[in-house]
């Protein structure tokens, strides 16, 4: 497919609607990002999205976009409920990958002469690396309980009680998931992984306030310049990766029955309110839930780390959430479209929620500033805390970005890394890093991946969110 | 470690691998040992465990995307990485005897851990020389 390409504003460029596309494709980003975009596959990616049945507005990507498998990474795309599709690959195989975010009540000076000791602390308490185990033994019907509660079931369990759980999306338990559609495979791959950080861009990130732009809306959030937070990157481990996985044949043989025409066999999908989709949504909401549950238990070791090698009590920590994205989901939400309010399934594979202000499913507490949105970077540099905005409401669905991106291949970070201490150099620059894989530092490094400020300068020029607070990295421990 | 003969497909955020083999039986079998010498590639491996493992598939591409899907499953809930492999296709069905050895810290370094095995231009075909392959890891 050739592609030609509009400029709309300086943020927003447009490849418009030909061939076999049932709309445009809008890509979200500066005009100094679009080189590298391009050098790869991900605009086509977003194109072929636009081919589907029942896709409602743009197929849209976020200036973190990057090839992906059938949909692309960083993409959003809305279906109407009652003609369009679900699609597993427009969710991705690790179901809810989500950040959450905490913050403490401790400041900088107060934990940087301990804080080998905490990042070991960590890496011995929170399960990490290939082939890890979680320590929980669960029973099938335990199991179950996940599927349905998510963090709910963890706090019930005895982790992380303290936290209050209506700061997660879904309030940390999505509904809808329906066990009886999992198969024993995914139980099984399930079973093991519950409590565990996995490998590759997931981490634990000990970080400090480095800088605050909306006074106002980091006082809501709670966030001040100095304070120590932590961030926590993970997903629905091999659970969520099995679910997709099995759900793709299913698709595959649904989009010959229902007559869907596929660019990507990877696109492939079903009516959401055919038995197919309906099945996938109960099994995704499975795994969202497991998503919860295991950054709550996560949460829960972190907290403990914190008090054991701090030698803090629980009321000095005051750890808290504040607040849990999922980056990849799909969602049955409720958008003004053309002025008629619509029930979509919006698909966000790489993207963040971000509704404004006053929106109903915002917590209590945040309505007034609007859905917080956590943005990590790469373990060297920086991440932000932005809020979603009524221009995100119109035309996005309610999205942004979500992270950096990679530049570099893995080989070739393992390149530019040979011969490098790494572990020297970040501690050099004040960040103490372990990880359980060999490699992972090399594949990891900051270099390796984009500059997230520059990912965050498109997204709050083109008023998707706005900037409330950016956190410097401390301490990293990785799979 | 018996040394495979293949190309890694490299991508920025993820990577794959490209293979070409004089039959189908041994596209399938090195295609296995390839990937895992991508998430086990250091270790003494030892043909000590023995399993057989059954998969069908639609067409080669199917066959080949569930064949490795059921070994990276094995890998995560049992440990198991296969060393020999000796397997039957017929009619769309993959008939395998799998000696292989079980994950072991001490004895091996894990380089990554593979999500799944997608069909993101996923090749499988017969060739004027035997069999390629090309199949991309999300990881």
């Amino acid at each position: 497919m050739s592609i030609d390409v509009k400029k709309i504003h300086d943020y927003l460029f447009e490849i418009p609607q030909s061939g076999k596309m049932r709309t445009s494709a809008r890509i979200y980003a500066s005009e100094k990002m679009l080189p590298q975009i391009f050098a790869d596959n991900a605009p086509v990616q977003a194109a072929n999205v636009t081919c589907l049945p029942g896709i409602v507005g743009s197929s849209m990507a976020m200036p973190d976009i990057h090839w992906g498998y059938g949909f692309p990474i960083g993409g959003v795309a809305a279906f109407d409920y009652e003609n369009g599709v679900v699609s597993p690959g427009g969710v991705g195989y690790d179901i809810n990958c989500g950040v959450r975010l905490l913050r403490t009540d401790l400041q900088l000076d107060e934990v940087k002469p301990k804080l080998q000791k905490l990042v070991d602390e960590l890496f011995a308490k929170v399960p990490s690396g290939v082939g890890s185990k979680g320590p929980v033994k669960l029973s099938n019907q335990e199991e179950e309980r996940v599927m349905i509660e998510g963090a709910h079931w963890a706090a019930s369990a005895g982790f992380g009680k303290s936290f209050e759980l209506d700061k997660i999306e879904e309030k940390g338990r999505m509904s809808g998931a329906d066990p009886s559609t999992v198969s024993g495979q995914a139980r099984e791959r399930g079973r093991q992984q519950l409590g565990t950080l996995g490998s590759g861009n997931h981490f634990v990130e000990v970080g400090v306030v480095q800088e605050i732009f909306d006074p106002q809306a980091a006082e809501v959030l709670g966030l001040r310049k100095g304070q120590i937070v932590v961030t926590i990157h993970t997903g629905s481990r091999g659970f969520g990766h099995q679910i997709c996985e099995e759900s793709i044949n299913v698709m595959l043989k649904a989009a010959q029955k229902y007559g869907i025409e596929l660019p990507d066999r990877q696109l492939c999908c079903a009516p959401i309110t055919s038995p197919e989709g309906q099945r996938y949504l109960a099994q995704m909401a499975c795994a969202v839930n497991f998503a919860f549950a295991n950054r709550q238990m996560i949460s829960h070791w972190v907290q403990q780390a914190f008090l054991k090698a701090l030698g803090v009590t629980p009321q000095q920590l005051n750890m808290q959430i504040v607040y849990e994205v999922a980056h990849n989901i799909a969602k049955i939400e409720e958008h003004i479209v053309d002025g008629k309010k619509r029930r979509l399934v919006v698909h966000r594979k790489g993207a963040t929620r971000a509704f404004a202000p006053h929106h109903a499913e915002l917590p209590e507490a945040y309505r007034s500033i609007g859905q917080p949105v956590l943005i990590p970077g790469d373990m060297g540099r920086y991440s932000y805390v932005l809020i979603g905005t009524e221009r995100a409401m119109q035309e996005t669905f309610g999205s942004t970005c979500h992270g950096a991106g990679r530049l570099k291949s893995r080989t070739q970070a393992l390149k530019a890394g040979k011969g490098r201490d790494l572990r020297h150099e970040l501690a050099e620059e004040g960040i103490i890093v372990r990880a359980a894989g060999r490699e992972t530092l090399a594949e990891e490094m900051p270099e390796a991946y984009k500059d997230v400020a520059e990912v965050v300068e498109a997204v709050s020029g083109a008023g998707l969110s706005k900037r409330v607070a950016k956190l410097r990295p401390l301490g990293v421990i990785k799979g | 470690m018996k040394e495979v003969d293949f190309e890694i497909i490299d991508h920025t955020a993820d990577i794959g691998i490209r293979l070409m083999r004089p039959t189908r039986e041994a596209l399938f079998a090195e295609a296995a040992l390839a990937m895992f010498r991508l998430v086990v590639p250091e270790g003494d491996l030892r043909p000590i465990r023995r399993r057989v493992v059954t998969v069908v598939g639609e067409d080669d591409g199917q066959l080949m995307v569930n064949w490795l899907s059921k070994l990276n499953f094995l890998f995560q809930t049992r440990g198991f990485i296969p060393v020999e492999i000796d397997l039957q296709i017929e009619d769309g069905r993959l008939r395998a005897e799998i000696k292989g050895d079980r994950f072991d810290p001490k004895r091996h370094q894990a380089s990554l851990e593979i999500k799944a095995v997608t069909y993101h231009n996923l090749i499988v075909e017969k060739t004027k020389e035997g069999y390629s392959a090309q199949i991309l890891f999300d990881v």
